[in-house]
């Protein structure tokens, strides 16, 4: 997934890489990134299934819909639209778990 | 809306001269760089007093693939068979009761408008409203500090 590192009105995207784990695999973030922007920028869209299995990923973006909940570091449902990434931070998908 | 150039107009702009629509697309793009998140979906949920409107510009009659509640995965069709079954008049709690809309992660965030618009009801939360959910760890924590 391709970012947009120049913005019309934000300018260029200057941020230091952070490196996280997502389901044991290393992947390369931004320290200004939301752990939904890290996972999106990596490829990563489906996190979870539904109830009849359909795939889910970020959906609104702001914390309404709890589509993109994710475990870090241990603490279960994470909405990773709102929680910005920490360098080290390990985000377990429950999508790599089935 | 399309890369460059002219975006398509969208149900946003229904009923806006020239002129508004203009200054709601600088004022959408200020609110977007504040944000940083995609500007249509933050305006159509913070600064639109009806979020229904987003329904309103598309026929979901012929939609029954519509996925009316994400959480508790509701389709449309099943809302209009309930409607079928129970009656016209079927209330927000009845439609609650059959079918679960509203009792998933996200306590209705996302369907309860939609639901209300379907059937006619208001929701009862107002949009301007901020309410978070809270874990009940977080409420202990409050206990224990305020103990403490």
């Amino acid at each position: 997934m391709r970012r947009i590192e120049h913005h019309p009105v934000l300018g260029t995207l200057t941020a230091d890489p952070v490196r996280i784990w997502v389901d044991g695999e290393p992947v390369e973030a931004l320290a200004s990134d939301s752990v939904a922007a890290a996972l999106i920028a990596s490829g990563r869209l489906r996190l979870r299934f539904s109830r009849s299995g359909q795939p889910r990923g970020v959906y609104c973006g702001i914390g309404h819909c709890f589509e993109c909940r994710v475990s870090v570091n241990s603490e279960p449902d994470v909405r990773a639209c709102l929680r910005p990434v920490e360098s080290g931070m390990c985000v377990e998908t429950e999508a790599a778990q089935q | 809306m399309t890369d460059r150039g002219r975006p398509c107009r969208s149900w946003f702009f229904h009923g806006k001269s020239r002129e508004q629509e203009a200054g709601l697309r600088r004022l959408n793009q200020i609110w977007s760089c504040c944000y940083g998140l995609a500007s249509s979906v933050q305006f159509g949920l913070c600064n639109n007093p009806r979020p229904l409107r987003l329904l309103r510009g598309f026929d979901v009659r012929d939609r029954h693939d519509y996925i009316v509640c994400r959480c508790e995965d509701v389709l449309y069709s099943a809302v209009e068979q309930c409607r079928a079954d129970a009656g016209e008049d079927v209330s927000l709690r009845e439609l609650k009761l059959r079918l679960r809309v509203g009792m998933g992660w996200c306590q209705g965030r996302v369907c309860g408008p939609v639901i209300a618009e379907l059937i006619g009801a208001t929701a009862s939360l107002d949009p301007s409203q901020v309410v978070r959910p809270v874990r009940l760890g977080q409420i202990a924590g409050l206990i224990d500090s305020a103990s403490s």
